[in-house]
């Protein structure tokens, strides 16, 4: 069953091309993607940068989502690190301006977790639903 | 390097409150490498600006670039035209970039986003450390190359003081006792005579007990 779509389910989804994006294909591009919510292929999620999470912000977007490899699984080694740090201080910055750091996250995921990733997608539109209440 | 951080957000939004169009400028030399002032914080800024006018329902539209050396007037004079279609200037400078762009451009309030911090290095990645406070009067030819003026916190001339313990310094045993590194490195180096010699009380008049400073060098002035 497709999950149904919320008024703000329009988040873009940042997924690593070796782990996130594979194991989304697993479980299902319909299931995950549903509604607006916008993927995006990165080469590794240590691509993304602060500047593009808080341009999808201010772009309407109202959440982030970041998935990277697991920690010793990065296919660049600390690729992974680098985005659970970066997310870490963007959240921070939006705290800073009086935003709700929620609507930044990050997790690792691997290419066989189909299953946890359409859990992790669904919890984080709820949180964003939470926030918007 | 000159080491700087940026202000807080709401000390920023103080300065440009009523501004409708801003003009964001990065340096691209010491600053981008302290991660402080380059292109990238711009464009985090600038985010964060129009965020939270965003969010009071105000109009912001932010105009952002970065020039070579925010400190000389040849990299300022080409973004004169910028900097006169905005209300105001943010400049992600040190505070000598800041203070060239408000003299050359005395009808546009430019106002800093850093806080300009210290002369140091890039100790490990994120992290800088004070090396320099250019008192004009180098010694570190007697101290082994490390400066006991930037690195004691009391900027005494012949340590350490009864302060020092265990190669930490009292104001913070995080902080390395910068006479025990003289030490240490005098020691390495088989120096230790250095530290014979009695050192004479510092003319500060070199620093800035002097006043501003200012060098000449007539072979250079055309």
């Amino acid at each position: 069953m497709r999950a149904s779509i919320t008024h703000n389910d329009n988040v873009i989804i940042f997924a690593c091309e070796n782990s996130a994006e594979k194991a989304i294909t697993q479980a299902g591009d319909g299931e995950v993607l549903s509604g607006r919510r916008q993927l995006l292929r990165v080469p590794c999620s240590g691509k993304v940068q602060e500047t593009h999470m808080l341009r999808a912000i201010e772009g309407g977007f109202s959440g982030v989502l970041l998935l990277g490899c697991h920690e010793d699984n990065c296919h660049y080694l600390q690729g992974s690190q680098r985005c659970e740090k970066r997310v870490l201080r963007t959240r921070e910055l939006l705290t800073e301006i009086g935003l709700e750091k929620d609507r930044i996250q990050f997790h690792r995921v691997a290419v066989n977790e189909g299953d946890y990733i359409k859990e992790i997608v669904e919890d984080f539109i709820k949180d964003l639903e939470q926030l918007d209440e | 390097m000159i080491v700087a951080e940026r202000k807080p957000i709401s000390d920023i939004l103080q300065m440009v409150s009523g501004c409708q169009e801003i003009l964001l400028v990065g340096c691209e030399t010491c600053v981008t490498v302290c991660q402080a002032g380059g292109e990238k914080e711009v464009s985090i800024l600038g985010s964060l600006l129009r965020l939270s006018f965003k969010k009071k329902d105000c109009k912001l539209a932010t105009q952002e670039l970065s020039i070579e050396r925010q400190c000389e007037w040849e990299f300022l004079e080409e973004i004169e035209r910028q900097v006169r279609r905005n209300d105001a200037v943010i400049s992600l400078g040190c505070g000598a970039g800041v203070q060239a762009m408000a003299a050359m451009y005395t009808d546009t309030p430019v106002y800093p986003a850093l806080n300009t911090t210290f002369l140091g290095i890039p100790e490990e990645q994120g992290i800088w450390t004070e090396r320099c406070m250019a008192c004009g009067n180098c010694m570190l030819h007697k101290t082994g190359g490390i400066c006991p003026m930037a690195r004691c916190a009391k900027n005494i001339m012949n340590g350490p003081c009864g302060g020092s313990q265990d190669g930490k310094c009292e104001i913070d045993q995080e902080s390395d006792c910068g006479w025990q590194l003289v030490y240490d490195r005098l020691m390495h180096q088989g120096k230790m005579e250095f530290l014979q010699e009695i050192e004479p009380p510092r003319d500060w008049s070199t620093s800035r007990d002097g006043g501003p400073r200012k060098i000449e060098r007539k072979d250079m002035i055309l």
